[in-house]
């Protein structure tokens, strides 16, 4: 056991608290807040700091207790723990990413002329982006060949992943049934398949859309994007016919790396997509200036 | 003012006193916790719920010599969004959100949060530097190893150790005030 000032100055007492160590480690802090006092009260004083901390972003006053304290009544104590699902925000990679197979670009991309942000609604968006929709239409045609390979590239990279699983039962049920989802809906008509590829500000980036035109469900799948800045985090926009942004949702950090289908909020219509580097927790109308990738239907 | 000891006792003896007195000191906290992870009030406020049904539950089989009641309940109520939040990726059939519904969602991330008056939430966020704030979510909120939060980051192991513990001290100084 070493002294109470090495754990109070380790910053392990920080990381406990938050219930991030491992075993071994989180065994060693207890022992040490037995033995030494000063160890436990920093282990409270920590914790209620970020208690406070962590309160101030709820997003509304929790329910009152009532309703939990009338379940209570109805639930008993058990003997036995009662199983909570084990997780780890981050999931291991499925494969390693696949580097972007060249493209046929033989139009170059011009950023657009008009440098000018807009944070509200109004006409000034409905010019911006129908410059942009226009300039993708023009070379829509020479991107649909490498478009449709893409597709055929994942959708025949899911049917690898749903036989290793089948053939190896190296997962849980719940992989495989993960995957096989992701396969139907690749084969689902009802799913219109958006390719978005990056602009200036990251040539290499790539993510496909899925949106179902009758249930407006959304799923995105990121290949390629820059990690976010910090303070920052990427926001996923459809864009309808008029040229109005619909915020489809910001893309959860642990998807950035992940092979896996995102789901995103539900669009009404749309006729492209976008994907903006927005501040965290995403906003009400896309920073024209941010925008990293772009995909017409 | 209930000590840790006793109100692992309370809870252990079924007493629901205990239920209470941690639902008013810490449902705030969970719930943003929760709230991070699976983005909607909804659900959040169902998962807050569900986090304390799972205290209450097992609450004779936790430890109380060992570790902390705190972080006890924030691995529960992490564990159960994060699970929640992969299981209703996959629900393409069952969706049954509207665009209000998104609408709204999307207005609650966006206002100001509730904040107790005497926190200035403008101070707050300006207190810690965006690297250090960004550090302080991924591993209070979402559960980050120092690992994982080092490698998400590209930084160093020690950087992680040492940027939290930094981050805290000036929380502490901040709310001390």
């Amino acid at each position: 056991m070493k002294s109470a000032e090495f754990y109070i100055t380790s910053g392990l007492l920080e990381l406990y608290v938050a219930g991030v160590l491992e075993p071994e480690q989180s065994r060693e802090v207890e022992q040490a807040a037995r033995e030494y006092p000063r160890v436990k009260e920093e282990l409270e004083s920590i914790e209620s700091t970020l208690v406070t901390y962590a309160g101030s972003f709820a997003p509304s006053e929790p329910p009152s207790i009532d309703s939990l304290l009338e379940k209570i009544s109805n639930t008993p104590q058990q003997e036995i723990p009662v199983e909570v699902p084990v997780v780890k925000p981050v999931q291991k990679q499925a494969k390693p990413e696949r580097k972007p197979e060249p493209v046929d670009r033989t139009i170059t991309r011009e950023p657009i002329q008009q440098k000018v942000i807009y944070r509200t609604g109004g006409y000034g968006w409905l010019a911006a982006a129908t410059i942009v929709l226009l300039f993708l239409s023009v070379g829509y045609n020479i991107f649909q060949y490498s478009q449709v390979k893409d597709i055929e590239n994942s959708e025949a990279e899911a049917r690898v992943r749903a036989s290793d699983y089948q053939d190896k039962y190296q997962s849980t049920s719940s992989d495989y049934e993960k995957v096989m989802k992701e396969l139907a809906i690749y084969r689902d008509p009802q799913f219109k398949v958006v390719m978005v590829k990056g602009l200036d500000k990251a040539p290499e980036s790539e993510a496909m859309v899925y949106w179902n035109r009758s249930k407006k469900s959304v799923y995105l799948k990121l290949m390629h994007l820059p990690s976010p800045p910090e303070g920052k985090e990427y926001q996923l926009w459809a864009i309808d016919e008029n040229g109005n942004p619909q915020d489809a949702g910001v893309i959860p950090p642990d998807h950035m790396a992940s092979p896996e289908l995102a789901p995103m909020k539900n669009v009404d219509s749309a006729s492209g997509f976008a994907i903006t580097l927005e501040p965290m927790g995403g906003s009400t109308s896309p920073n024209m200036d941010e925008m990293y990738a772009m995909g017409k239907i | 003012m209930l000590s840790e000891e006793e109100l692992v006792s309370l809870l252990r003896s079924g007493d629901t006193r205990s239920v209470s007195y941690l639902y008013e000191h810490y449902s705030k906290a969970l719930m943003a916790v929760i709230y991070k992870i699976v983005r909607s009030t909804e659900s959040a406020e169902e998962i807050l719920q569900e986090t304390f049904v799972r205290i209450w539950q097992n609450a004779k089989t936790y430890d109380g010599s060992k570790g902390r009641l705190y972080t006890w309940m924030l691995t529960i109520a992490r564990n159960l969004a994060v699970d929640r939040s992969r299981s209703a990726e996959y629900k393409s059939a069952g969706q049954t959100e509207t665009i209000n519904g998104n609408v709204h969602t999307l207005n609650q991330s966006l206002k100001v949060e509730i904040v107790p008056e005497h926190i200035d939430l403008k101070q707050l966020t300006e207190r810690l530097r965006p690297e250090q704030k960004e550090l302080i979510d991924l591993i209070y909120f979402y559960g980050y190893t120092q690992a994982d939060a080092a490698a998400k980051l590209k930084i160093p192991l020690g950087t992680v150790k040492t940027r939290v513990r930094t981050a805290i001290s000036e929380l502490r100084k901040f709310f001390a005030s």
